[in-house]
């Protein structure tokens, strides 16, 4: 059974009549009728889960932002999606917006909002019209504008597309950028369930996880706890991608393993090679050796396995992969994509990135491997926001899980997997 | 013990003890150095006269007005007045040393980060007057050029120069301070 | 109250603040880089990391605010390897140019490096390397050294509040970057060179000059441009001026400077200052002895005094010379038996201050500056405060970030981004604006607060005309007036901000006046030189003597004369601009000008040049050849500002003392003065300028007892010690065309005050001329495309007095039909193209024949 990626066959999924035609807008119907409070209540019932990354308990946000007095308040949906690797909000965004639309004039009817904005990767120039086509009809259906389904409500809703920033990904970020300054993290707290957008509460909250409040709203808080994960329940998007044999994005309850995932959904390793890492959750997560692929893919366990769930974008290796390039790679686009704001990453990014190539060059010296790691655990924890630890820990556990082949790099003076 | 006491008493032997050194000094060669007629020569690193080094390639000073060299002396002897130069860049517009108030520790000669300045060999400078005595950039580059131009000055920051070139390791020009060996 | 505990030292707070500045103000130091106590948090350079019980990162001490029972640790193995990694990385891309940097020596990151930093580096790949920025005359940029603290960025866009530079691109190629491109176009404050911790930005002007532990003295003194009085130090190396430096929270400027007071001091050292005295000896000025000089002086004066009368003489004071200075130059001029001594405070300092005092009561502009900052609603008038005097534009602008609101009447283009509303009425209809104000605030306040009872009266028969007929009759919407009058009548706290041309209207005085008393507003009187309240103060009027006593009180004046071993005249002197006409008409003889350059600082120059060529004798104390000197018959030359001691008053009405940083051969104003006097036979025994102050403690009841280790003690706030001049109101009538805005239509030429001169001193300092090299007419972009002129056109301004040909700014901070001429550069000014009127009351010079033509050349 299909929540997010529902109607997804269908080549005009996108527009409203389809969308209607396939049950689409019933949820918001119902929430309409319901009190502001009794939704978050739900919400906070189902035990859903923030999918942007970092797993926070979406009732418990929404909690914090509605006790906060001041109005006017923000809806934001973080549809920055930049992380390597990462490509399960754009069949939401493309195939499905007007589940996002629903999704979020629940929840701005949820936090008494009536401004929403979407912040767009800038990168997704298609899902920009798709969206705008598809806000345009909702006005038209009466979904959004001053009067939502006639019930006098009032909700509003807005494209932003973004400048093409990863950083812009991180939530205080991302409203310096959409209210028009350089996009940087801002000093948290006060959190922007407080003082967000334009100094007003403001909740952010990912493309997937507002997707999932029609599906709470359809099938009541019980039943949707009962999908997946009892700790983090729900249907999740998962994309795969690397040498797997049929790549792309997958509905799968929360807490599918890792192995199931690869062998199962996807058809095994692409041309029956071995299988060497997987970076389970976006390039910033830890990489993962083939030991360890049993693990359910879900926030609360991943953890316990050395890895993050992150957004759930799974990167498969096989053999034939040089994996100091792949860190080297990950860290060109770390350094590239630090803003500047904080020392260790704007600094320790570049110098990571010169030592890994200075290696994967093949000349690189003994002492290296333990600059490697003492620079990036001088990175990590002493960085303003999660860039940084991200950069670092991608050294640390590719070097933790994969360390003699950093050695044979340095000691043969160069890669042997280059042609 | 009184029997030896009396038979040096009675034969002089002190005395004469004495007169066989003497006679002996009488016929060895003699110590004294006639000076001026006869030179000292100089011990290598012996701190005498300053230069102010001169960049072959260039035929301008090292020095880059950094005033350490003015800092670190104890008797405060070292006048600098920098500004900057035609291409932007910091030199010293005077540089001065009053020899009269130098202890010759070479402390500036250490604290030059660039080795720009050396105590040479050469230590007869003596002069009736106080202007003799006080040198500025263009007598400290003619002493450079006078007493330690060629493989000489090289050989003297190679042995003399502390810390060594080779502490400052450098990567794409820029100096990087490293622990020294050892 | 908070309790928490550093380093195992438990610590009271009275409210939350940050855990750097409990620890700061505990004496615990926690190194840091992007922190500054005025600028808004940032926490980006990782340096203050603490770390703090039960929370499980390392902290950074300058974001994190202190809650109850909060124990934080400053020092430990984790943190100092934590400031190591974090020197290390700022270390990796940052060049080791100590040697050649000028920062070497204060410089954050090598105190830092040698507290805690790694001795050795690891990093062995290429460094990333920027060009030096050498473009500007002024500022240079080192971005390889720049540490990206953003210090620079928000101390320009949340202080100074010019905006004028930005971090542009991203990462490890950020780099801090003027909007203007590699030249800076901005304000030229120089505030960001203050909170530079590294040596990314420096000063051009002391580059590769020193360093910083070669400077001889430290010298604390007051800044010789305007009168806020900023305090700065003066940095001194072997007998010459290296650089002035602000202290950051220090005096009323609280560290802030302005581009004249930061790179303007380079004029001590000019070659073109006047070194010996010069006598006109056959039509030429030729170098005389002192004691030549001086005989002449003296005996020429007597002469002229036995033939015509001390009448016949008159004195003009120096705004830019101590108090002391002035205080001896009018004895001089009294002594020589007249009351004709007056000053540029004339221009409409005096005579604004005069109308206020005289309405409200004596020391109404005794106001703090930091009441600006503070206030809910500021009202500037007949000035712009951000180019007369930058500082106190700084207060309104920041003002205006907190919420304040701003509201400009006139020309204020330097406060264009940062007022509520700007009016924009005839230049002589300020008034008519005003009444529209105050009609509406007292129809909704009702009634009048009571107190005052004279000024109620006043107001009752004002006549003042309502918001609609003002609007109308100055071209403005009687919304706009409305809605004005309700954001000022409903702060709590209102600044009124005064320029020249608003003091020196008496109409328009006594409206601001009426409007500080109903609003319960502080009057801020902006002033253009460093000491022209001092002038007042000092008895440098015809009116008064010193300590603001009026001449016409026999008690005093007969006290003063005793004390002074002479008789004051009791009849009032001429003031400035009759002086001048009384010598175009032969009524003054001779003429004694103490810093001060009346042919070309007096509007209608040719006018006042040609009476100052009548006068039998004239003589000119200055440190330039002025164009007044030049025409003297002696000149007399003195010590700068940084030569000297005494003491300025600023526009607060606080002494603060000047003291003497570099010596050179040569005397003091009050010496020259007192050496004159002597020859005269009046009594200066003055050995220092102490003995003057002493002089003026005994002499003037409102510095009674006042001496210079008060002053530096912090008894320098007005009324000092002594007594103010009490139960003096006065209450001119308004003039009958006070609320009618003259019909005049076009174009009309007004007075640019320039940000970056003010006058002899700014136009010899080789810094200020490299930014603004050359007299320019401004126009706004609509204006220019009129006229068919582009920017670097040249055109033809023409008045009814004269013609000017000048270079075409095109200035889009300028609104409506107006041309802004400077009266700076040297034969360019705008006062050879107009005339003036004088105000009955104040005596100040109202510009008039504000009519052009300009064609382009």
């Amino acid at each position: 059974m299909n929540y997010l990626l529902k109607n997804i066959e269908n080549p005009n999924s996108f527009d409203v009549r389809e969308y209607e035609k396939a049950g689409g807008y019933r949820s918001l119907k119902k929430a309409v009728e319901m009190e502001p409070a009794a939704i978050i209540a739900e919400v906070k019932k189902s035990g859903l889960r923030g999918r942007g990354g970092a797993g926070f308990p979406t009732g418990m946000k929404w909690t914090f932002a509605n006790a906060d007095p001041k109005f006017p308040k923000y809806l934001i949906c973080n549809a920055d999606e930049g992380e390597p690797g990462t490509f399960k909000d754009r069949p939401i965004l493309e195939k499905n917006p007007h589940l996002l639309i629903e999704g979020m004039v629940i929840s701005g009817h949820a936090l008494r909002a009536e401004y929403g904005y979407i912040y767009l990767r800038g990168e997704y120039p298609d899902a920009r019209d798709i969206l705008n086509r598809a806000i345009k009809q909702a006005y038209e259906k009466g979904y959004l504008g001053d009067n939502v389904m006639g019930k006098g409500l009032k909700f509003h809703l807005t494209v932003h597309l973004g400048a093409g920033a990863y950083i812009c990904g991180e939530e205080t970020a991302l409203i310096e950028s959409l209210e028009g300054k350089r996009g940087q993290p801002r000093i948290k707290p006060p959190f922007p369930v407080n003082v967000g957008a334009f100094s007003m509460p403001t909740i952010v909250n990912n493309v997937e996880t507002f997707s999932n409040i029609p599906c709470i709203m359809e099938i009541g808080p019980e039943a949707y706890s009962k999908i997946g994960s009892p700790d983090c329940p729900g249907p999740k998007l998962y994309c795969i991608s690397g040498h797997v044999e049929k790549p792309g994005v997958y509905e799968l309850p929360m807490g599918t393993t890792l192995r199931e995932i690869i062998y199962t959904h996807c058809g095994g390793i692409k041309g029956g090679k071995s299988l060497k890492a997987v970076i389970p959750g976006g390039i910033s997560t830890p990489v993962l050796p083939p030991s360890n692929i049993d693990c359910p893919m879900d926030f609360v366990s991943m953890p316990k396995h050395g890895s993050m769930l992150g957004s759930g974008a799974v990167m498969v290796f096989d053999e034939t992969v040089c994996l100091v390039k792949v860190c080297l790679r990950a860290l060109k686009f770390f350094e590239h994509e630090s803003c500047g704001k904080c020392t260790p990453c704007r600094e320790g990014t570049g110098w990571l990135r010169s030592i890994l190539s200075r290696i994967e060059d093949g000349k690189g010296e003994k002492e290296d491997i333990d600059t490697l790691l003492d620079v990036s655990g001088n990175i990590v924890g002493k960085t303003f926001c999660p860039l940084g630890d991200g950069a670092g820990s991608v050294v640390i556990n590719f070097i933790k899980h994969f360390r003699p082949e950093f050695e044979e790099h340095i000691e043969k003076k160069g890669c042997k997997y280059k042609k | 013990m009184e029997f030896k006491k009396i038979i040096k008493t009675i034969f002089f032997t002190e005395i004469l003890k004495g007169m066989a050194l003497t006679f002996k000094s009488m016929l060895s060669p003699a110590v004294t150095r006639q000076y001026p007629e006869e030179k000292h020569p100089a011990m290598p690193g012996f701190r005498g006269l300053h230069a102010l080094v001169v960049d072959p390639a260039t035929g301008k000073e090292k020095c880059i007005a950094c005033g350490l060299c003015a800092a670190i002396c104890p008797s405060q002897c070292i006048y600098i007045y920098s500004t900057e130069g035609p291409d932007n860049k910091k030199f010293a517009e005077r540089y001065e040393i009053e020899l009269t108030r130098c202890i010759y520790c070479a402390f500036c000669v250490e604290a030059c980060p660039v080795g720009a300045i050396v105590l040479t060999e050469h230590y007869e400078y003596t002069d009736y007057s106080r202007e003799a005595l006080y040198m500025t950039k263009e007598k400290l580059m003619a002493n450079w050029n006078k007493y330690m131009a060629g493989p000489k000055g090289e050989e003297y920051f190679k042995k003399f120069w502390h810390p060594t070139a080779d502490d400052y390791r450098a990567y794409d020009g820029q100096p990087m301070f490293r622990k020294r060996e050892g | 109250m908070i309790t928490i505990t550093i380093n195992n030292k438990e610590i009271r707070l009275e409210r939350p603040v940050t855990v750097l500045e409990a620890a700061k103000a505990n004496g615990i130091k926690i190194p840091h880089f992007c922190h500054h106590g005025i600028l808004e948090q940032w926490g980006g350079c990782r340096m203050c990391l603490v770390e703090v019980e039960k929370m499980p990162r390392l902290q950074t001490a300058c974001t994190l605010f202190v809650t109850d029972g909060m124990v934080v640790m400053t020092e430990s193995e984790t943190i100092s390897n934590a400031r190591r990694s974090v020197l290390e990385f700022i270390l990796i891309n940052h060049p080791l140019d100590c040697p050649v940097c000028d920062k070497a020596g204060e410089c954050k990151l090598q105190d830092y490096v040698m507290q805690y930093g790694p001795t050795a580096g690891r990093f062995k790949e290429p460094k990333i390397r920027h060009p030096e920025g050498l473009n500007d005359p002024l500022i240079v940029r080192n971005q390889e050294r720049c540490i990206m603290c953003t210090r620079c960025v928000r101390m320009c866009s949340g202080i100074q509040g010019a905006s004028a530079i930005a971090v542009t691109n991203r990462g490890n190629h950020s780099s801090m970057e003027p909007f203007s491109g590699e030249r800076f176009d901005c304000e030229y404050c120089g505030n960001c060179l203050t909170v530079c911790p590294v040596g990314a930005i420096m000063s051009r002007l002391h580059r590769y000059s020193y360093r910083s532990w070669q400077v001889t003295d430290e010298i604390q003194t007051v800044c010789p441009f305007c009168g806020v009085g900023c305090t700065m130090i003066a940095q001194v190396r072997d007998n010459a001026l290296m650089r002035v430096v602000p202290k950051l929270g220090l005096g009323s400027n609280k560290g802030l400077l302005c581009n004249r007071g930061r790179f303007g001091y380079e004029y001590v050292g000019s070659g073109e200052r006047l070194k010996n005295p010069l006598i006109k000896k056959n039509g030429k000025l030729q170098p005389a002895s002192w004691e030549e000089a001086l005989d002449t002086v003296a005996s020429r004066l007597k002469d002229i005094k036995n033939s015509s009368g001390g009448n016949a003489i008159a004195g003009i004071a120096g705004a830019r010379c101590t108090n002391e200075d002035n205080y001896a130059f009018q004895k001089l001029i009294r002594g020589l038996g007249s009351n004709n001594i007056d000053s540029i405070a004339r221009m409409g300092f005096a005579g604004g201050q005069r109308i206020f005092e005289g309405m409200l009561g004596p020391g109404v502009t005794s106001t703090p500056l930091s009441g600006i900052a503070d206030s809910d609603a500021v009202l500037v008038v007949g000035g712009d405060p951000s180019e007369v005097n930058p500082v106190l534009g700084v207060h309104i602008r920041m003002a205006f970030k907190k919420g304040a609101k701003v509201i400009t009447i006139g020309h204020a283009p330097g406060l264009g981004r940062h007022r509520t509303a700007g009016l924009l009425p005839h230049p002589q209809a300020d008034g008519v604006v005003m009444g529209g104000l105050i009609s509406a605030i007292l129809k909704d306040k009702k009634s009048l607060p009571g107190g005052n009872r004279p000024l109620e009266e006043k107001i009752t028969v004002m006549h003042l005309p309502s918001a609609d007929d003002a609007a109308a009759a100055c071209k403005l919407s009687a919304e706009d007036i409305g809605r004005l009058a309700k954001q000022l009548a409903g702060a709590s706290s209102v600044s009124i901000v005064v320029g020249r041309e608003a003091g020196g209207n008496k109409d328009t005085a006594m409206l601001v006046s009426v409007l500080s008393y109903i609003l319960n507003a502080r009057i801020y009187l902006m002033s253009e030189r460093p000491n022209e309240q001092g002038l007042v103060d000092m008895g440098c009027l015809p009116d008064m003597l010193p300590g603001g006593r009026p001449l016409a009180e026999e008690g005093l004046r007969k006290k003063c004369g005793a004390s002074w071993g002479i008789d004051i005249p009791a009849d009032e002197g001429l003031t400035l601009m009759e002086m001048i006409q009384a010598a175009s008409s032969g009524g003054i003889k001779a003429m004694y000008v103490m810093g001060e350059n009346p042919a070309f600082n007096l509007p209608d120059t040719k006018n006042t040049e040609e009476a100052l060529r009548r006068l039998d004798f004239l003589v000119v104390q200055d440190i330039f050849m002025t164009e007044t000197a030049r025409m003297a018959d002696v000149v007399l030359p003195a010590l700068s500002w940084i030569e000297k001691d005494g003491t300025y008053t600023n526009a607060e009405r606080k002494i603060q003392r000047l003291k003497k940083a570099i010596s050179i051969t040569g005397m003091e104003d009050w010496k020259i003065v007192a050496e004159v006097g002597k020859r005269i036979g009046l009594k200066m025994p003055y050995g220092k300028a102490a003995d003057i102050m002493k002089e003026i403690a005994r002499v003037s009841p409102l510095h009674a007892g006042l001496t210079y280790a008060d002053i530096e003690g912090g008894d320098n706030l007005w009324p000092y010690k002594g007594e103010p001049h009490k139960n003096w109101f006065s209450f001119p009538e308004l003039s009958a065309d006070a609320f009618t805005s003259p019909a005049e239509e076009g174009l009309c030429l007004m007075l640019e005050k320039p940000l970056f001169h003010s006058g002899t001193l700014s136009r010899k300092s080789p810094a200020l001329n490299s930014i603004s090299p050359e007299a320019v007419l401004r126009l706004s972009p609509a204006t220019a495309s009129g006229l068919n002129l582009k920017d670097g056109d040249f055109a033809k301004v023409s008045t009814e007095k004269g013609s000017l040909s000048l270079k075409v700014k095109i200035d889009r901070g300028i609104d409506g039909p107006a041309a802004f001429v400077s009266n700076n550069f040297e034969g360019r000014g705008l006062f050879s193209l107009t005339g003036y009127r004088l105000d009955p009351v104040t005596k100040s010079p109202l510009t008039e024949g504000r009519q052009i033509s300009i064609e382009k050349e």
